[in-house]
């Protein structure tokens, strides 16, 4: 059930390269205030990631696709907390229960964007295999060999060609869901539309939007340097960070004067 | 005994370069990408590609010589 409380001060401001740090800020505050469903959901993400690891922890490639599908996929398994943050900006606090219900909707336009990010994924594991298995001067088969003979050689080369190619293939996922997904919890607008307003926005405020993808990689690539761990904390930070990056991106940009609020 | 300037081995300075020299080079990119996009009006959309693949890059690039320092390679 809904409480009321004091709602968080989430008006939305204008966006510029300091917003990205303070949507990470505002959604630090919406955790500390509503922790346990954040973290439950950074437990359980974070457990599925450990099963994932020990499934494929001799098939590179099973592992690498199982980690990029998750990349890609999260920001729609973390749509409970977009939620929790639009009730806490209403004034609302709301729990793992409302989550449940959310869920328990089985909003099909969130399966479909769902199964579209993982259709994209897919690609993206296949060109990487691709581009792996022509260039590699030896076969990569376990997680071992994609670090031994990618990352850890000293010339400049096969790994960041494979950055540079699997960022290329990852900025329209990014721009399609930064806006669309949130869109899609808080509005009830078909998927097209969603994702329009998420090219808009991006294509508003590409610096800003560009800072904001580094410090979402940034963020994840600390988390699973410490064995996965650090994702209980840094999954719902960025799902909760999501939401308020949401609506600075689609505040109308000239504000109403104060009198008419 | 090895050569060595200000304590330096030949070897030692020579990473530094590289290591130094390359991030030196990525952020003269970015630049020049950043005056290209502004310059060629490439749109907003096009500007986020290039810089969302070069930051990307980038940091890659540095993820990897932080992991060849942790692992003393």
């Amino acid at each position: 059930m809904n409480q009321t409380v004091k709602p968080a001060s989430t008006r939305p401001v204008p966006v510029d390269m300091i917003s990205p740090t303070r949507w990470i800020e505002r959604g630090w505050e919406d955790l500390r205030a509503n922790p346990w469903p954040g973290l439950a959901h950074g437990l359980a993400l974070t457990v599925f990631g450990w099963l994932m690891l020990w499934l494929a922890r001799d098939r590179f490639w099973l592992l690498a696709g199982a980690f990029s599908g998750f990349m890609i996929v999260a920001p729609v398994l973390a749509t409970g907390l977009y939620h929790i943050s639009r009730e806490r900006t209403a004034g609302r606090t709301a729990g793992l229960g409302d989550v449940i219900n959310l869920w328990r909707s089985f909003d099909g336009r969130l399966v479909r964007f769902g199964l579209l990010l993982g259709l994209a994924g897919t690609g993206w594991v296949m060109t990487s295999a691709g581009l792996i298995t022509l260039w590699s001067p030896v076969p990569i088969l376990r997680p071992v060999d994609f670090f031994r003979h990618i990352v850890l050689v000293k010339e400049v080369g096969l790994f960041e060609a494979w950055l540079v190619i699997g960022s290329l293939l990852a900025a329209p996922v990014f721009a399609s869901s930064v806006v669309a997904i949130p869109m899609l919890v808080d509005k009830s607008v078909p998927v097209s539309m969603a994702v329009t307003a998420s090219w808009r926005a991006v294509a508003d405020h590409p610096g800003p939007l560009v800072w904001w993808a580094v410090l979402i990689a940034m963020l994840v690539g600390l988390g699973m340097v410490t064995g996965l761990l650090g994702l209980i904390v840094v999954i719902p930070l960025i799902a909760h960070a999501s939401w308020h990056a949401y609506r600075d991106l689609t505040a109308p940009k000239s504000p109403a004067p104060v009198s008419a609020l | 005994m090895e050569n060595t300037i200000f304590g330096l081995t030949e070897g030692q300075i020579a990473q530094f370069g590289l290591t130094f020299g390359v991030g030196a080079f990525i952020l003269y990119m970015l630049f020049i990408v950043l005056n290209l996009a502004l310059e060629s009006k490439a749109g907003k959309f096009g500007t986020f590609i290039i810089f969302l693949v070069l930051s990307l890059g980038m940091m890659g690039f540095m993820a990897k010589n932080v992991i060849q320092w942790v692992l003393g390679i």
